[in-house]
């Protein structure tokens, strides 16, 4: 197996995109296990990987996301989150946390949250001396919380790759968690705006924040009519997913008639690009997938962890530093992709609880977004703040040891991850 | 020769990506035929999840094609910022050369499992359709990478134009 990882990792030193060095390494791998003919294992292992009933929810989650981003929603929740913590000193960067948050419903990406909020907020941080690393940085940090929060297409492909967690369950799981990673963002944004003295907005009156919150009310209500529907049992994750989507499409064309033909013609384009994107590194997952659990490396794993140690602290630990390196490296999903199959057999086989497990790995995971020195989030924010990657690397640091305080208390107290899903009687593992 | 392989590898493209996204509004229509039927007129349907799922995987597959298109599919890049122009130019050739291996064996076993699969896929409880139906899309899939992969210069002057990261944000800032 170190062959076929040492494979894997020159493959994606050497630039060859990450879904197909992951193929190419199942490929190598299966040739290896039984010779050509087992290379037939591969389209078979593919197709199972794109095939489950549970991911229809992707590409109806992506064309909601995608209507919405282009029926204006970004100014409408940028405005109403500024009438609620803008006339704070550093409001606009206490804004860029806030609406990173609300848009975290609506989208479940990171990249598009940075995008849609980092084109606004970046040029307007600028504006009002916010250093422009400091802006980089700030929209990438907070654009983590956007595949903790549900509705997440990481959880939905995670849950798809394991049947001890299912969709609902890892969803209300989503939320506390989310909700500590934003409080942590908060903090560190309004320390370092105290320290260097950033500038406060107007404040708005409460007639003003009414007018803001009905502007975006409609906007806001997607990630709560999906969240309702399906927590409350009343529709599956798919139709919640078709539910919203037509949702968007309703009122981006005939509420706030913002949406054209040509629109919808656009986000149906690039919900099959992103879908084929997402689909693909779940389908090289399964293939190289087959290849570990033929290996029963996930097994040896567990025995070699507890032979180092028994403490669950530690090996929780251990876990938590190897998903941060990976995540420096690696995007979310390739990460989950990879990572998923070894570690969570094994951590279950260790006797951690799967749902708690799933959590820890989906922050940390996201917080590799941020990281440098292969932070997607954070260089798109750069690009768009038109600073050096190092000048915004540098910024993102009191983010990043607030994203770090957040995971450790996720990691190690377990039921802020399981209270929610325990109220509403959910059951896993 | 290269010209009209780029010709064949922007219509398959176009084509490919146009068929694609009917199949993502045929998605949503059904799920919403689906909900409404279930929990309006207390009515489930039995064939739309089933049919949705179809879609689901030919939509998926025909979106792999596209993203090699245009340069989509996450990787770390960091190393043809380092090479001098000549080596990135052979590094790219060797990618592509190896996502054409992989689209290749693909494309081959993908065929060959079309070819032997005997088991029948249900939409209803009396009607099912041949599992090979669902299989096709791998071959499909991998022999439309395979034309894109034919004109790759064009590939590669796309890939250098653009970096991966500025691309993608253009395509969201649209």
């Amino acid at each position: 197996m170190i062959v076929v990882f040492a494979i894997f990792f020159l493959l994606v030193i050497l630039g060859v995109p990450i879904a197909f060095a992951i193929g190419l390494t199942g490929m190598y791998g299966l040739y290896t296990a039984g010779g050509p003919s087992f290379l037939t294992v591969a389209p078979a292992r593919l197709l199972a990987g794109v095939s489950d009933f549970i991911l229809i929810s992707i590409p109806l989650f992506v064309l909601c996301s995608e209507l919405l981003n282009r029926s204006g929603m970004t100014d409408r929740i940028i405005e109403f989150s500024m009438s609620l913590v803008g006339r704070y000193r550093g409001g606009l960067s206490h804004v860029n946390v806030g609406a990173s948050m609300l848009f975290s419903g609506l989208t479940g990406t990171a990249v598009t949250d940075t995008t849609a909020i980092g084109n606004i907020l970046i040029p307007a941080m600028k504006k009002k001396g916010y250093g422009a690393g400091y802006s980089a940085a700030v929209t990438a940090a907070t654009s983590v919380v956007g595949p903790i929060i549900p509705p997440s297409l990481v959880m939905i492909y995670y849950s798809s790759m394991f049947r001890e967690v299912s969709v609902i369950s890892m969803f209300a799981a989503g939320i506390v968690p989310g909700i500590i990673v934003v409080i942590f963002l908060f903090i560190a944004s309004y320390l370092v705006s105290e320290k260097r003295k950033y500038p406060k907005e107007r404040s708005y009156s409460f007639k003003e924040i009414i007018a803001s919150f009905k502007n975006v009310i409609l906007a806001i209500m997607t990630p709560v009519i999906i969240l309702v529907a399906i927590l409350s049992g009343f529709t599956t994750v798919t139709e919640a997913g078709g539910i919203a989507a037509f949702y968007a499409l309703i009122i981006g064309l005939f509420v706030y008639r913002t949406l054209t033909w040509q629109d919808i013609y656009h986000s149906l384009i690039r919900t099959v690009i992103i879908s084929g994107i997402v689909f693909f590194l779940i389908g090289a997952a399964y293939i190289l997938g087959w290849v570990i659990t033929f290996s029963g490396l996930p097994g040896l794993i567990a025995k070699n962890m507890m032979a180092i140690t028994t403490n669950r602290f530690v090996q929780l630990a251990m876990v938590n530093v190897l998903f941060l390196i990976t995540g420096m490296f690696l995007d979310i999903g390739p990460s989950v992709v990879l990572l998923a199959p070894i570690i969570t057999p094994a951590m279950i086989q260790l006797g951690f609880d799967p749902l708690h497990f799933a959590m820890v790995m989906m922050v940390n995971v996201n917080i590799g977004n941020a990281t440098p020195p292969m932070g997607m989030t954070l260089m798109v924010a750069s690009q768009i703040a038109r600073v050096p990657y190092e000048e915004s690397i540098r910024e993102v640091v009191p983010f990043l040891i607030a994203e770090i305080g957040a995971l450790l208390l996720i990691s190690y107290v377990p039921s802020i991850s399981l209270w929610f899903p325990r109220l509403l009687g959910l059951s896993w593992g | 020769m290269l010209k009209n392989l780029k010709k064949l590898s922007d219509f398959t493209d176009l084509f490919s990506l146009r068929i694609a996204a009917l199949m993502i509004g045929a998605i949503l229509s059904l799920t919403v035929i689906g909900a409404v039927s279930r929990y309006v007129f207390s009515f489930p349907l039995p064939w739309p999840m089933p049919l949705s799922q179809i879609l689901m995987i030919w939509s998926a597959l025909l979106g792999i094609p596209a993203g090699l298109k245009r340069g989509e599919h996450m990787g770390v890049v960091a190393i043809f910022k380092v090479l001098p122009e000549k080596a990135e130019t052979i590094l790219r050739y060797a990618d592509y050369f190896l996502i054409f291996l992989f689209s290749f064996i693909l494309f081959l076993f993908g065929w060959i499992e079309v070819q032997t699969i005997s088991d029948t896929f249900m939409i209803t409880r009396n009607f099912r359709i041949s599992y090979q139906w669902l299989v096709a899309a791998i071959p499909v899939s991998a022999i439309i990478q395979i034309i894109h992969l034919l004109a790759v210069p064009y590939l590669i002057e796309e890939a250098k134009e653009y970096d991966f990261q500025l691309e993608e944000m253009k395509e969201e800032i649209k």
